[in-house]
């Protein structure tokens, strides 16, 4: 298998001219915002420029990326969110910089056994990461299959029965896998999206120009655009944010699940799996070999979809198979 | 100073001319003004104002933009013939080629930029200052590979038009490596179009071997077409000799390149439905609809239909020869392979997508309004380099003006 | 031409003989049921079932029959507290009632009266659970009803339901004790609280029922509804019934 893309550049390397890099870009940020200022007569202060004041907006296009920030810039840009928030939905939110816990790579298995096609993960999730209700922007997507295959071609993704489940079927949630050779990440012409050391594919939202090659690449249809400005009912915002989960997103960017980080970097279980009344869903630490993730994909036996394509995905799924030896 | 006298009297060349050469002028800047227009909207409302979707998240503007990177490498074609055959008939249109591979590359930057989400972004695809995922992203390989290519083309009739306004006869050791240099840099760019396409695991419609050999093979049809069109167009608008064996050698080109065009199209179909995976899932979508939804099923056939009519009267010598039926089939070509090779290619490799789902997909009206914009642009920046260019080619601008050839 | 012939006619009548070799030496079924010693010749046992009994260890490997095997939990199983229950039951404690005067324990498995009758039970007291193969007193302590136990008369808390259930349902039970069967609350680290069986299972009427889905996904905003047709591809025994050509769907 072809090894992943190289790794992010490390601090050290180019110092000097990173220092450069961050100044010019502030330099810019100061005389956009400035020029900005200027140009606009007194005028009431609108939530133009997306909802952002015009200073702010100035800073946010010419921010680095978050790889490459220094904890104050990554400060700053915190603020800019919180405060974007406060001006277009009048919500007061919180965001964060949530770090990678150490020695934690994330896991997912699903049982597709307990799986009854109810779609509580979907408004689970759709409610905790801030996603627009209109522009269908939804991490998850449950698939209704026949029984007797697995053809994913034959599945029904608009499935309205009066009870769910339906005889005959089978229901397969699908999401971002966090593959660990994401073709998603090897496409990104600016580096928007990569993987971070605790497995999660992650996108600065920041930095995506909206090209949407990534979507092209992606083999489970994980990505999902922001056609238009995403609307949240202010009461339905989750003011619990991260930088690189779910702090409200502007429209023209690709966004996707990132197993809830703003929870789960925090030991938290990802809303998907709260949402489920099946306790089908089982989320942990691959590392640690006393976890439940450990057991399932020990004892089970599981399968990951379209493995033939290379992607080492780190969602799984399993049935309620006895275990050898027990 | 010479040089800015240099442009100054190109760009003087470029804004004099007949009433007719202002009509002209005038028509495309409306419809540039159009698609200006209908692109403000797409800038404040977002890409909702188009027709994709995430289940089709590439459409019309990708279509156009894998199309006109065709043309552009097709456009470097002459440089072949002319340079590595000595032919000088070619010569003599080699620069209006570059001309065309300049603005049809123009063109197809435009297509990408009015795709983007984010396109205020866009620094961040500059290298240091930015950050450039190269060489791992075939996305970034493409920016790199279309803006040396937009380079090359810039910066050698630039030299060459600027030697022969200074009267002198550009040297030899300076342009032909540079000559060199576009040939391959031609091809590498609807190389790397092909691979941005056929890179995709996740898309089976592309992601065969064939792709980069369909793309250059069509390039080579439809660059040509439109060519030997403008050649004549040029012939008869303006004063500038256009040999005819340009006109055959382009023909001859684009017979052969279209008969292997037709070919990969059969191989494509025989290798798809013969034991037909889901894989195939994409070319039955086109060809035959899937799931009750067929939007694109005429749009093929047509297309199908186009070239084989265009390439029976190519390769039928005596048709080839008689001027009406030639540009009859440049026209049907053109055509053809601009429906094959971009709504015919882009759209159904994300139908079904992968996860089974057959959605489709339509431009709106705003989206053609900005294509057609672009392409306005695009033929708005040919006639402008093509006017200055042929007013040097002729002797009408030199910098010592007791040289100049009367207007 | 003669020696093929001849070839293929020995290599016919070896065949025979040899099947009648193994005929023959196939002891009857019953037999080889009851039987301590290992299996016939391995030519001759090759048409014979084995049954898996057979796969036993050697005798002094199993436990002698004056030790009890006592059930002390799986071993390597990570620690775990479970989501209390009790607070959850709308009749608790039940000594509010079962001390009073009460008719007289009757253990015979029965249908009780519930209400709205005046002498019914005010509580659950029909058994959908194992289609009437098990009633009220197989868990709950006929004595004192503040507890249930197990089959060898051991009590259990009502919050620890898990170790009743288990005695039947093994294997979730282990599943569970794990992780990869019900639903772990609070975080994926940290202190690991489970569900009881009880938060998601009626023992009384354990069926889950079906319930209305979610709403489908919407489309994109703006885009127009597609006439899909879902395509019901009848599935390959589904084409094969009736005799029919494969690839030709059966009637409906």
């Amino acid at each position: 298998m072809a090894k992943p893309p190289s790794p992010e550049p490390s601090p050290e390397k180019g110092d000097g001219f990173s220092q450069y890099r961050r100044k010019f870009l502030a330099g810019l940020a100061e005389v956009g915002a400035a020029g900005a200022v200027a140009a606009t007569a007194a005028g009431p202060a609108r939530a133009a420029w997306g909802g952002s004041t015009l200073q702010d907006a100035m800073g946010s296009l010419f921010q680095d990326h978050y790889q490459r920030m220094s904890r104050d810039e990554i400060q700053a840009a915190l603020q800019r969110i919180e405060r974007k928030a406060l001006r277009k939905h009048g919500v007061e939110i919180h965001c964060e910089d949530t770090p990678p816990i150490p020695g934690v790579v994330f896991g997912y298995a699903l049982n597709i056994s307990k799986c009854k096609g109810y779609r509580d993960c979907v408004a689970g999730c759709l409610k905790e990461n801030n996603q627009g209700r209109d522009s269908q922007v939804q991490y998850i997507r449950v698939l209704q299959m026949d029984r007797g295959t697995m053809n994913l071609e034959q599945s029904d993704h608009y499935y309205d029965p009066k009870a769910v489940p339906v005889p005959g079927k089978f229901y397969l949630p699908v999401q971002c896998m966090q593959c660990d050779n994401p073709p998603c990440v090897k496409a990104c012409p600016v580096n928007a999206t990569w993987k971070e050391p605790d497995g999660i594919v992650v996108i600065d939202y920041d930095w995506c120009i909206g090209c949407r090659y990534c979507m092209t690449a992606c083999p489970y249809w994980a990505r999902h655009f922001n056609w238009t400005d995403p609307k949240i009912p202010a009461a339905e915002i989750n003011p619990n944010t991260n930088y690189l989960g779910n702090r409200p997103r502007p429209k023209g960017v690709v966004e996707k699940c990132h197993f809830c980080t703003q929870r789960t970097r925090k030991g938290r279980q990802p809303a998907c799996q709260e949402a489920c009344p099946t306790g089908a869903r089982v989320f942990g630490n691959l590392m640690d070999p006393k976890s439940e993730i450990r057991y399932v994909l020990e004892h089970k036996t599981v399968f990951r979809l379209k493995e033939e394509l290379g992607t080492e995905p780190k969602f799984w799924y399993y049935t309620d198979d006895r275990p050898n030896g027990s | 100073m010479s040089l800015f006298r240099f442009i100054k009297d190109g760009v003087g060349e470029m804004l004099r001319g007949s009433p007719a050469y202002w009509r002209w002028l005038g028509g495309l800047g409306l419809v540039f003004a159009v698609g200006l227009f209908c692109y403000v909207g797409q800038l404040s409302e977002g890409l909702v104002v188009t027709g994709m979707s995430d289940q089709v998240s590439w459409g019309f503007y990708i279509s156009n933009f894998a199309f006109l990177v065709g043309i552009a490498a097709a456009a470097v074609l002459l440089v072949i013939p002319a340079y590595v055959f000595h032919r000088k008939d070619l010569k003599a249109v080699v620069l209006l080629g570059e001309g065309l591979a300049v603005s049809a590359v123009l063109c197809a930057m435009l297509f990408v930029v009015v795709d983007l989400g984010s396109p205020e972004r866009f620094w961040h695809l500059i290298p240091f200052i930015g950050r450039f995922n190269w060489p791992v992203s075939l996305l970034a390989w493409d920016v790199l590979v279309l803006n040396g290519y937009l380079a090359l083309n810039l910066a050698l009739p630039f030299y060459v038009h600027y030697c022969h306004w200074r009267g002198r006869e550009p040297v030899f050791a300076f342009y032909f490596p540079v000559v060199v240099v576009a040939m391959f840099w031609a091809i590498s760019i609807h190389t790397v179009t092909a691979f941005l396409f056929s890179a995709n695991s996740a898309r089976p419609f592309w992601n065969t071997a064939l792709l980069g050999p369909r793309f250059i093979a069509s390039a080579f049809v439809s660059g040509p077409a439109l060519i030997i069109v403008l050649m004549q167009v040029i012939r008869r608008v303006t004063d500038y000799p256009v040999q005819q064996g340009v006109i055959d050698t382009l023909a001859l080109v684009m017979t052969v390149a279209l008969q292997i065009s037709l070919f990969f199209v059969l191989a494509e179909l025989f290798t798809d439905f013969y034991n037909e995976s889901s894989h195939a899932g994409s070319i039955r979508y086109l060809y035959f609809g899937l799931g009750g939804l067929s939007r694109l099923r005429p749009w093929i056939w047509s297309a199908l239909a186009l070239n084989l009519a265009a390439v029976v009267i190519l390769s039928i010598n005596p048709l080839r020869r008689t001027p009406k039926l030639l540009n009859l089939a440049c026209v049907m070509a053109f055509i053809g392979i601009w429906i094959e090779k971009g709504m015919g290619l882009v759209v159904p490799g994300f139908i079904p997508t992968p996860l089974g789902e057959i959605f489709e997909y339509a431009p709106t009206l705003r989206e053609i309004g900005v294509s057609l914009g672009i392409w306005a642009f695009g033929a708005i920046a040919f006639t402008l380099l093509a006017k200055a260019s042929i007013a040097i080619e002729l002797g009408r601008l030199r910098a010592d003006p007791a040289v100049q050839a009367p207007a | 031409m003669a020696l093929l012939m001849s070839l293929r006619s020995a290599a016919g009548s070896l065949l025979l003989s040899m099947m009648a070799l193994g005929l023959a030496a196939v002891p009857p079924l019953a037999q080889a049921a009851d039987a301590a010693e290992p299996a016939a010749s391995a030519a001759s046992s090759a048409f014979r079932h084995r049954p898996l009994r057979e796969n036993q260890p050697p005798p002094e490997g199993l436990p002698q029959a004056s030790d009890l095997e006592v059930f002390k939990g799986y071993p390597g199983a990570p620690p775990y507290k479970v989501v209390p229950r009790k607070q959850n039951i709308l009749l608790y404690p039940c000594s509010m009632c079962h001390n009073l005067n009460l008719p007289k324990l009757n253990t015979t498995p029965r249908k009780l009266r519930v209400a709205p009758d005046p002498n019914g039970a005010p509580h659950w007291a029909v058994m959908s659970h194992g289609k009437g193969r098990i009633w009220c007193l197989d868990c709950h302590f006929a004595r004192d009803r503040e507890w249930l136990h197990t089959l060898d008369g051991a009590k259990v808390d009502f919050n620890d339901a898990a170790v009743v259930c288990g005695q039947c349902h093994s294997t979730r039970y282990k599943d569970w004790v794990f992780g990869a069967h019900g639903k772990r609350a609070e975080g994926w680290s940290g202190e690991r609280e489970l569900y009881s069986c009880a938060h998601c299972h009626d023992p009384h009427n354990p069926t889950l029922q079906p319930r209305e889905p979610g709403r489908p996904p919407p489309l994109r905003a703006g885009l127009a509804p597609m006439n899909r047709v879902h395509e019901e591809t009848p599935l390959v025994w589904q084409r094969t019934q009736e005799g029919l050509p494969h690839g030709q769907a059966a009637k409906p």
